[in-house]
């Protein structure tokens, strides 16, 4: 009778027995659903974190760079490694399109990670132990983690954040004891000695030019999108890049150049001035570099032959 | 014939006099979302602590 | 302007039947739109064909989820609400003309933000999380949709009002209409969140507003993107009932615990839109569990006084037919030949099994953390608007196009088998996207093989088995989302005319006898299959639990 109004004394009708039954069945459920839920907080070890403070991009930047920085023992693959004291604060930044730094955990051992994103939503996702959160440009998110097995985890993004998003993965270690570390090839990590910074006022050789710009590569994330293993999937690969000769779009009319010191000059400082034929739709951001930073990075590509 | 209809109105349940108000429903609806759901997620995220100057300076000196 | 149904004797204003069909036509020309894009998408993710480029596959994602979750649906609903509001209630429609620039509202938006989309200005999915950021003209034709559809929302009460002041029901409104106001009251929660947060984007897109924060964008977009579903969940149950009454005349066996029902949703439901920050910064967990509970699952509590209300009702009136030997002979005896009964069979068993156990399990706190954006996620809801909506609206249909477009229905063999292919193959594409989700694979992610990155990962060999279910699965559920379409347009475009009850091929049954023909329990049946439903969900509730705590600690 759902098309009519219902027949006088409807309100008044008693409820059958078997669905009485089943409606106390059910509000038992949902009782018990709820109180699982606040349960866990108590007995359950796995509880997404309250604690999120408010930041801002650049901040977070400065801050994560700085950590990186301090704490890098290394690169794999253009990523810096970073082997975090337990119970420390560990600063991981993801950008368009990586997650740095990599990370070497010690099995039962709490790390506060203070996650947050240099541009748009990312979504954090450990595998194969599928653990998943959300990261936001302007919050910083800290989540305590303790890895209860050994082995190699990566980091992907589940959310979508541009064109390269499936290229966005990261990579987390757990060891056990020392000798793990053999197996993912950082056994020879150390931290490296600051002899550089020293010589600030001197002049640099090329090779010393050269190994700052390689510092940059990996702390800024250049290699989020240059490769230099000669894939080009989202940026043209620095591999080979000096000296070769490249199809551009300026101002709507296509020019073909001479990939020289005033050319990345130009496209570091203005990347939208000469686009690369090909990566139309991956346009590069300005990235805060400074113009030494630059002279250094021309010195590493200089050296990145094919 | 008024008088009657009245009586009836008296005699209505309360619970069905809410069920049949579907204006009254539909301002319940919108406040205990905009009040739950809303205004308090609002709030919660407009009043977020900064990152704690020990960090920070931890890692800027 | 009148006209008397010759079958069912209701009284038809005729402006409003026009509206009916013209919002209809709409929403099949959005789901025909949606399942072309989905079929390239279900060949793309499926990594041996890879068919798409990875900027064609986000492009058709955004597409794909704008006109199911949106157009589609939203149209159907529309064109529902007429149909509650006035021929149910023998009532005019209050303001034709304002009915007419509502549709053409929601029309203008389809149409531009679809031409934005394909033209690649949009590549932001449907939920456009900021700071991406798409063409203005994309988010202005959202909004002229949202603005179109509030229109006939209100338009859906006025004409309440007017059967209410011209005495077309008592006090008490029919429940199929009960149903239909408690999802145009959803729908009022929706659309003004939706008014609350495209808005300022548009205007951000335009470059009035410097920023609009990612966290408080995302807390408010799901306001719509969440309670827009909830819109359908109230219109589906609505259906369910509606089609027990015409198909073997029944009716809920208490209204009063019905109604309770619908009453819990609208006060409860629009709550759940935290499902989506479950595992994001920002908000505290006190605001997590309460929200995400619908206030201690209140509005859990309402579907499952459904699941057991709407089967009873079918059971019911079939055991005071005289079916009443055993357990389930209301069953194995029920109207199986017509399409829109098995259809709504089929949406509830889906819509149970598959989208409400997975959907309270993966919204509560802690288990979101190890489905949270996989694609267990689409799996969900391809089980929830899907089967679930998708196929009650599809049932639906085979009533409207007699009654409404007064066309008989051509292919009717056809129609018979199309529930149970289309129930098959979604069901298949759901549970395998579960099962991938449950390994760890993201939803929305162009290439499973992460080419290009620093480092790369192999998921659990046996995805490949369940990537291969999601393709056929995908495949049968296109097929007779197809086969559906050309039933529907063939029919309404060149069907024979209906003159009459002589040429109804779908039965409307009278209304079952009022006297109860067995003692004991109301409904045996029902009881004993929604006990089934219960077990089923704790032993996934009891999995999902134990997979969350083999996880890494974390707080």
């Amino acid at each position: 009778m759902s098309l009519f109004s219902p027949a006088e004394g409807w309100y008044d009708k008693k409820v059958s027995k078997d669905e009485k039954m089943w409606m106390i069945i059910a509000l038992l459920l949902c009782i018990m659903l709820f109180v699982w839920m606040i349960m866990w907080h108590v007995y359950g070890k796995q509880n997404p974190s309250n604690i999120t403070y408010r930041t801002s991009t650049a901040e977070f930047s400065k801050l994560s760079e700085a950590y990186t920085k301090q704490n890098m023992i290394g690169a794999d693959n253009g990523i810096p490694v970073v082997r975090p004291q337990h119970n420390s604060d560990v600063f991981v930044m993801s950008e368009m399109w990586r997650w740095s730094p990599v990370l070497i955990l010690q099995k039962d051992q709490s790390y506060k990670l203070h996650i947050s994103s240099k541009d748009v939503v990312h979504g954090f996702s450990i595998q194969p132990v599928n653990m998943n959160f959300q990261v936001y440009p302007g919050y910083d998110y800290v989540l305590e983690f303790k890895p209860t097995e050994a082995g190699e985890y990566k980091v992907i993004c589940n959310e979508f954040c541009g064109i390269g998003h499936h290229t966005m993965i990261g990579k987390i270690v757990v060891i056990e004891k020392e000798e793990d570390l053999k197996l993912y090839g950082y056994e020879n990590l150390k931290k490296a000695p600051e002899p550089l910074t020293e010589k600030k006022n001197k002049q640099l050789s090329e090779t010393e030019m050269a190994l700052l710009g390689e510092q940059v590569y990996t702390l800024k994330g250049c290699g989020a999108c240059h490769k230099t293993d000669g894939s080009s999937q989202v940026a043209p690969a620095w591999n080979g890049l000096f000296g070769k000769s490249e199809k551009v779009t300026e101002n709507g009319r296509e020019a073909s150049i001479m990939v020289d010191e005033a050319y990345i000059r130009e496209s570091i400082k203005k990347p939208q001035q000469k686009i690369t034929a090909g990566f139309e739709n991956t346009p590069m951001p300005v990235f805060p570099v400074t113009d030494e930073e630059i002279e250094q990075l021309i010195a590493y590509i200089k050296t990145l032959k094919n | 014939m008024e008088n009657n209809q009245q009586q009836e109105r008296e005699k209505t349940p309360f619970g069905r006099m809410i069920m049949d108000d579907y204006m009254l429903l539909l301002f319940l609806g919108v406040t205990i979302y905009a009040i739950f759901y809303l205004l308090w997620g609002v709030m919660e995220l407009a009043n977020l602590p900064a990152i704690p100057e020990e960090i920070k300076e931890a890692l800027i000196k | 302007m009148f006209r008397t149904c010759d079958i069912t004797g209701f009284k038809v204003d005729l402006q409003s039947e026009k509206l009916i069909r013209y919002n209809a036509v709409f929403a099949v020309i959005s789901l025909l739109l949606a399942v072309i894009a989905a079929i390239l998408l279900v060949f793309t993710r499926y990594q041996p064909v890879h068919l798409l480029g990875a900027e064609w596959y986000y492009r058709l994602v955004t597409f794909h989820g704008l006109n199911a979750l949106i157009f589609w649906i939203i149209f159907f609903e529309i064109a529902g609400l007429y149909f509650g509001s006035t021929v149910v209630l023998n009532t005019r429609f209050c303001a034709p003309r304002l009915g007419w620039i509502a549709f053409a509202l929601m029309a203008a938006g389809l149409v531009l933000s679809n031409i934005i989309i394909l033209m690649g200005k949009a590549d932001v999915m449907l939920t456009s999380y900021t700071p991406l950021k798409a063409h203005p003209l994309y988010y202005l034709g959202v909004i002229l949709f949202a603005v179109g559809a509030l229109l006939a929302v209100v338009l859906f009460f006025g004409n309440l009002m007017i059967a209410r002041r011209e005495k077309a029901y008592g006090d008490t409104m029919p429940l199929f209409t009960y149903g239909l106001m408690t999802a145009a009251i959803i729908a009022v929660i929706t659309l003004a969140s939706g008014a609350l947060i495209y808005i300022p984007t548009f205007l951000w897109s335009l470059g009035l507003i410097n920023n609009i924060d990612p966290g408080m964008y995302k807390l408010i977009w799901w306001g719509l993107g969440h309670s827009s579903q909830q819109i359908n969940v109230a219109a589906m149950v609505s259906i369910w009932y509606m089609v027990s009454f015409l198909s073997v005349g029944g009716t809920s066996i208490n209204e009063r615990v019905s109604r309770t029902a619908f009453v819990l949703y609208i006060l409860f439901i629009c709550l759940a839109s935290a499902h989506h920050l479950l595992t994001d910064p920002g908000v505290s967990s006190a605001w997590k569990v309460w929200n995400t509970s619908y206030a201690m699952y209140l509005a859990v509590l309402a579907s499952m006084i459904h699941a057991f209300a709407v089967p009873s009702s079918f059971e019911s009136a079939q055991r005071r037919w005289g079916y009443n030997k055993g357990l389930f002979q209301w069953l194995s005896k029920a109207p199986w030949g017509n399409p829109a009964f098995s259809s709504i069979i089929l949406a509830i068993i889906g819509f149970g099994f598959i989208g409400g156990t997975t959907g309270v399990i993966f919204g509560m706190e802690q288990t979101n953390i190890i489905v949270h954006n996989t694609i267990a996620i689409p799996g969900h809801f391809k089980g929830t608007v899907v089967i679930g909506t998708t196929l009650t609206f599809m049932g639906i249909t085979y009533y409207l196009i007699p009654l409404i477009f007064r066309r008989k229905i051509v292919g009717f063999r056809w129609a018979k088998w199309q529930p149970w292919m289309f129930f098959a193959g979604i069901a298949l594409l759901s549970v395998s996207m579960i099962v991938l989700g449950q390994m760890g694979v993201p939803r929305r992610h162009w290439d499973n093989t992460f080419s290009g990155g620093p480092f790369t990962y192999n998921f659990n060999p046996a995805v490949d088995f369940f990537w291969a279910l999601m393709m056929l699965g995908g495949t049968l559920a296109f097929l007779s989302t197809l086969i559906w379409i050309l039933i529907v347009v063939i029919s309404v475009f060149f069907g024979p005319k209906v003159n009459g009850p002589q040429d109804m091929q779908l039965a409307i049954s009278p209304l079952a006898p009022q006297t109860k023909a067995h003692k004991g329990f109301e409904a045996p049946g029902t009881l004993v299959l929604t006990i089934i439903f219960l077990l089923v969900f704790l032993a996934l509730f009891f999995l999902n639990w134990k997979w969350l705590a083999a996880t890494w600690n974390v707080n």
